[in-house]
């Protein structure tokens, strides 16, 4: 997709249990002219991550919640996705610290606490797509 | 699959986490609108400098307030992980 001659649109692709959140994400994101995706950890969520092959992932990893690691391993397994950078978010420094420390295993990954500096993240999406 | 309340790798969560996570939360979102009306302010032509100027003061004052209690609120995990 191009929204200005001979510039390519950059394709971001949230997964968050919060709508707010993805609202905040869509806003934030269309404001700087990405093309933006969220989806609230559908089941079909990989199948669609597989078929769009978006730019970069925005992944929330919660405490109790499976959905987000579930999704990063399933994302590193299949050679289609695991090329993709993530951005990986929480609330709980030790998930963070623990997402950090299997970085290789999950592939190209940065990492985020909430609550969010909002040009950080920005920033850390468009450095990860350079660098893809 | 994991068992629930643990995540990931065996990790198990206690009662302070989860309240440090549904606090924060929520705090999140706070922050994030207060930080993408920061943006819409510094953008907007209509306003003055003077009222600008007023209006994100006003954006710091809440910022302020929410990593303040982040801060407490980090402390209250620290506590609870450590009894």
């Amino acid at each position: 997709v191009n929204d200005r001659i001979g510039v390519p649109r950059r394709h971001v692709f949230a997964i968050n249990t919060s709508p707010e959140f993805l609202n905040i994400v869509r806003e934030l994101f269309q404001e700087e002219g990405y093309h933006v995706t969220t989806t609230n950890f559908a089941p079909n969520s990989f199948a669609q991550i597989e078929a769009l092959q978006p730019d970069a992932l925005i992944i929330d990893v919660a405490i109790g919640e499976e959905a987000g690691w579930e999704l990063l391993e399933q994302l590193d397994a299949d050679a289609d996705t695991a090329g993709i950078p993530v951005l990986v978010i929480s609330t709980d420094p030790r998930l963070l610290s623990h997402a950090e420390a299997h970085a290789a295993r999950y592939g190209t990954h940065r990492f985020l606490a909430k609550p969010l500096d909002l040009d950080a993240m920005l920033q850390a999406i468009q450095e990860m797509i350079e660098e893809a | 699959m994991h068992a629930a309340g643990d995540s990931p790798d065996g990790f198990v969560f206690d009662p302070a986490d989860q309240l440090r996570h549904e606090l924060l939360s929520p705090l999140t979102s706070i922050s994030a609108r207060n930080q993408l009306l920061a943006r819409d302010i510094r953008r907007a032509s209509s306003l003055n400098e003077k009222e600008r100027t007023r209006m994100l003061e006003s954006i710091t004052a809440i910022e302020t307030a929410v990593q303040t209690l982040c801060a407490v609120i980090d402390t209250i995990g620290d506590e609870g992980r450590s009894s």
